[in-house]
């Protein structure tokens, strides 16, 4: 071991991961579990290798949260390896940093593998058919 | 069309074809050991098995891998490597060199990281990062590696957060303690830059927005 215990900062705490309790009903659940994904989760540690260069947004940092960018941002930044912390959350495969704080607020592996996917497929067609890499979020159009 | 506007056209295509993420890796940090079946279960069912990188044999060396436009080409734009914390005695997929678990038809698409990646020390507390072999299950000089490049602060035993007043340093190109410094420091140790580096907040390149010298994979 020791990747977890140690490589794992503290807090939980991309900034959107505090902001609501869902109710335990498993449509809501897996809504919000997309919702916060796509708009807010800074999936632990991911890895970066070398890309391309974009504008200056940033969200502020609030606390020692390990990213402060979404992950369609850091794709969008050249973010080319994401590393998913994997846990055993009362069966299900969640995606949460060193412990699992909140099981509802966490990311099931295969809402982030969805959006991996659709991240991919809009990446290629765009990159080929549009010529461009810098749009806005598509994260509407493919949810 | 004047040639020279045809050229630039097909450039500027090019460029952008690159500087799309044409190919995508993730590493799963299998934390509480669980069976690599149930990741299979979860890979085949969004249907990811069908879009991840199978390599024919294993392990696979860094002057091993396909280039990007050769995955590209065979759609399979997705690399999945899996931390290996578990005991193989105990759990037996992780086996070195082999693949963590297999999609339909045993086509082996998760790679165990560290037969193929070696890693440097992770939650550094000196700016002055290192590029000593850290982890590692193979050989390193063959192996693909990663650097860990983010700078921590221990507040207490075992506990570590990370250095953010320290950021603009640690993230930036150049300078100390930055990524460049580290690289440097590689590219002395073992003749080669890393394949991967890993760093806290992701606004690195607001850091290195004047660079040149780094390019999209």
């Amino acid at each position: 071991m020791d990747m977890q215990s140690s490589a794992v900062v503290v807090l939980e705490t991309s900034p959107s991961l505090v902001l609501i309790t869902p109710m335990p009903l498993e449509p809501l659940v897996r809504l919000i579990n997309i919702f916060i994904f796509v708009l807010g989760l800074t999936i632990h540690s991911s890895w970066f290798q070398p890309g391309p260069i974009r504008s200056a947004f940033q969200m502020p940092v609030m606390i020692e949260a390990d990213h402060v960018l979404i992950v369609l941002r850091q794709l969008n930044d050249g973010i080319r390896m994401l590393q998913l912390q994997a846990h055993n959350v009362d069966g299900a495969i969640k995606l949460c940093h060193s412990t699992c704080v909140s099981p509802s607020l966490n990311v099931l592996l295969s809402t982030a593998l969805i959006f991996i996917i659709a991240a991919l497929r809009w990446r290629y067609s765009r990159s080929v058919f549009k010529n461009r890499c810098d749009s806005p979020n598509p994260f509407p159009s493919y949810i | 069309m004047p040639i020279q506007t045809k050229v630039s056209a097909l450039l500027t295509q090019l460029i952008s074809l690159i500087q799309s993420f044409s190919v995508l890796s993730i590493l799963i940090v299998n934390i509480d050991n669980l069976p690599a079946t149930r990741y299979a279960t979860v890979f085949s069912a969004v249907g990811l098995d069908k879009l991840a990188y199978s390599p024919t044999t294993l392990p696979l060396p860094a002057s091993g891998w396909p280039t990007m436009g050769s995955l590209i080409d065979s759609g399979k734009r997705l690399v999945v490597f899996m931390d290996n914390t578990a005991d193989p005695t105990t759990v037996p997929y992780v086996i070195d060199g082999e693949p963590a678990f297999r999609g339909n038809g045993a086509r082996a698409y998760c790679l165990i990281e560290f037969t193929n990646i070696w890693e440097t020390a992770f939650d550094v507390t000196d700016p002055a990062f290192d590029c000593q072999v850290n982890r590692t299950r193979g050989d390193t000089s063959t192996q693909m590696y990663l650097i860990n490049h983010f700078l921590d602060v221990q507040i207490t035993s075992g506990v570590f957060v990370p250095a953010t007043s320290l950021l603009n340093q640690t993230n930036a190109a150049t300078g100390s303690g930055s990524v460049g410094a580290q690289v440097s420091t590689c590219l002395t140790d073992h003749g080669r830059p890393p394949n991967f580096i890993l760093v806290d907040v992701g606004a690195f390149r607001i850091s290195v927005s004047s660079e040149t010298d780094i390019y999209p994979l």
